[in-house]
């Protein structure tokens, strides 16, 4: 009782005083931590925004370096460092691409609640698979990828579609080993394209589901998820921003199965 | 004495809600009927938006099943599209925290923004229903 008029009680003081005094100091605490977590995420998601802008300067430089290396016509091994550097300089190149993305989200949100979605894109359903395949070579996992293709279109941005899945098969390749399969199975149904990417990885917990499909970081006092990284996050956000719906389903040593749905035109 | 025109509705569709799949078609629906009353494009996918908004919340939030009604709506001289999102789940809540702006996942008044009209009732345990209702422009 010392931190303030809110929480001054005058003495002698019955229980229903002191209950009232205590619920108030419970509810300003509670409204502090509220404050605390949004100026935390308000923070987290600038740094998201601007970050990218001064990475992009010091990759483009990185990639010459490893470019010089790669033709300098020296010995074996600084070509195959200057190979390496410029891998790493892509995967840093499409972080960073993710990390503005994931950064840019909130202001996107914000206008998808005056103008609406920025559903209306068509792109050809097999783009998926092809961008599946490319991730799964990225960890050598060529062998583990196996696709199912039977649908010709997907009212979705190439773009939008590429980050998407993307993410998917990325998150399968690193959370599952190697040697279990990893689908990509695009299917029209009634109307709507389905595209489901499953693994057999180590999953997640309903609870760590949840809160992706909760999807509140960006708007609420809300817990944020901590620890899964913006992969799923920004792929939610993406597939609902464009119209579809995401559903993920995930069992803890047995998998995950996540599935896309959007008009298939 | 000004007098205020009853409003009428015909029944376009009603649609059940036990899973995302049936929010999307229900958003499909609503669209392609909000086209055929002959709303602008941006408005096509205000009325879309609000309805997957609205009914996600059925399926993820509520953890129950529903239903999306879609009604042509009639008052005096001005038509509009009446989507009504109901639910059997626990209801919400706390009602005015969801109506602000910053609750979590801003669903609601994001989706009351976009229509121009929006009601929500709801009982504890009794299931929630949401009425929203989008005017043909004038212009």
């Amino acid at each position: 009782m010392s931190q303030g008029a809110d929480d001054y009680i005058t003495k002698p003081f019955d229980p229903d005083a002191l209950r009232a005094s205590v619920r108030q100091r419970l509810r300003r605490r509670e409204r502090e931590v509220a404050q605390a977590e949004r100026r935390a995420t308000d923070t987290g998601m600038l740094a998201a925004a601007a970050l990218p802008r001064e990475m992009e300067s010091c990759l483009v430089h990185l990639e010459r370096l490893s470019d010089a290396l790669r033709e300098s016509g020296g010995n074996q091994q600084s070509v195959q460092i200057g190979a390496s550097v410029r891998t790493e300089v892509l995967r840093l190149r499409t972080l960073s691409r993710r990390l503005r993305l994931y950064g840019e989200l909130p202001s996107l949100y914000a206008r998808r609640f005056s103008d609406g979605d920025a559903a209306g894109a068509v792109c050809a359903a097999r783009s998926a698979v092809e961008t599946g395949r490319k991730i799964a070579a990225q960890w050598d996992r060529t062998a583990d990828f196996a696709p199912i293709c039977e649908a010709a279109a997907v009212a979705f941005p190439a773009d939008a579609l590429e980050v998407v899945v993307g993410e998917l098969v990325d998150n399968a390749c690193k959370f599952s080993p190697a040697g279990t399969p990893i689908r990509v199975e695009v299917r029209e149904n009634r109307g709507f394209c389905n595209i489901v990417v499953a693994d057999q990885g180590c999953g997640m917990a309903r609870e760590q589901v949840r809160s992706i499909a909760a999807f509140q970081q960006f708007w609420s006092e809300a817990e944020r998820p901590r620890g899964l990284g913006i992969g799923l996050v920004l792929t939610q956000a993406l597939v609902r921003l464009h119209g579809g719906e995401i559903a993920i389903e995930s069992e803890p040593g047995a998998g995950t199965r996540v599935s896309v749905m959007a008009p298939s035109e | 004495m000004q007098t205020i025109a009853a409003r009428e509705e015909i029944e376009l569709a009603k649609l059940p809600i036990a899973g995302i799949q049936d929010v999307l078609l229900a958003r499909m629906v609503a669209r392609q009927e909000a086209a055929r009353l002959g709303f602008a494009p941006r408005a096509l996918t205000q009325i879309a938006t609000a309805v997957s908004e609205i009914g996600r919340n059925v399926v993820q939030h509520a953890c129950a099943s529903g239903q999306v009604i879609i009604a042509d709506q009639t008052e005096g001289s001005r038509r509009g599209l009446k989507i009504t999102v109901q639910d059997t789940g626990p209801g919400i809540a706390d009602l005015d925290r969801a109506l602000l702006a910053g609750s979590p996942g801003a669903g609601i008044p994001g989706s009351r923004k976009l229509m121009d009209e929006f009601a929500i009732r709801c009982g504890k345990g009794s299931g929630t229903t949401v009425t929203m209702v989008k005017w043909l422009s004038r212009e």
